[in-house]
């Protein structure tokens, strides 16, 4: 199994993601991690650093994805994980040079919520 | 003809439609992301056919750092359906690691295998 850490510097060594976007994706990892006593959903926090990385790095280089769908969306808005999804996407922002597009953001909160329904 | 199942979700209902669709023979296995791109990259395996949820980066992110972008192929994306002719082009150039989004999983995986067999 590979580390976060292992994870994104195969990511960086290929020219996927940045420098830059490697280092907001550790950090977002480690702050999961200060917030619960229990282990983390290895498999989806995977999930969550490869995408959140890739998104960063995508922003960076002015790419663009359409959002999810727009009932899979309400569905997450509505999720009881929705404000720690919302606490973590703003320090993403807060901590990230550019804005982040809602089409990204829809994303990142999808991820969040998966991770934090199963740290419950 | 071995085909690798990487990605980062639903690989069981992936593998299950590389069989049904994939050529006489085919032997599938399904590995983490890192293992199966590094499978094709050793030769282990001739394809990597993987999904994610959200289209942006997770279903080939790792196979683009192992194997190189020029032998990867996003087949599709949100908002970005898959198009036949566009994976018949990808796979007679010789590539060999494809992406897409789950929910288009049962279009593109018959898609990909329909090239695969025609080459």
């Amino acid at each position: 199994m590979t580390t976060i850490k292992e994870r994104l510097d195969i990511l960086k060594a290929g020219d996927v993601i940045s420098e830059e976007a490697s280092t907001i994706a550790e950090e977002a990892v480690q702050r999961l991690s200060v917030h619960t006593q229990r282990p983390l959903p290895q498999n989806k926090v995977e999930m969550l650093v490869t995408h959140l990385a890739s998104a960063l790095t995508r922003m960076s280089r002015g790419e663009s994805v359409d959002g999810p769908p727009e009932e899979l969306f309400s569905e997450i808005e509505k999720s009881e994980q929705i404000d720690l999804a919302n606490r973590e996407i703003n320090w993403l922002k807060s901590n990230w040079g550019d804005e982040i597009p809602k089409s990204e953001i829809a994303f990142l909160k999808m991820h969040y919520v998966s991770i934090f329904k199963d740290m419950k | 003809m071995k085909i690798v199942i990487g990605g980062q979700v639903d690989k069981k209902e992936v593998e299950a439609l590389v069989k049904e669709h994939g050529p006489n023979g085919v032997e599938t296995s399904i590995k983490s992301d890192v293992e199966a791109a590094m499978a094709v990259k050793t030769g282990q395996a001739e394809y990597y056919v993987g999904a994610c949820h959200t289209g942006g980066g997770g279903a080939l992110a790792m196979a683009i750092a192992i194997i190189g972008k020029p032998s990867c192929e996003t087949v599709s994306m949100p908002g970005r359906k898959p198009s036949e002719e566009k994976i018949q082009q990808a796979v007679k150039e010789g590539k060999k690691a494809f992406g897409f989004t789950a929910d288009h999983m049962e279009t593109v995986v018959p898609m990909i295998m329909r090239a695969i067999k025609a080459l």
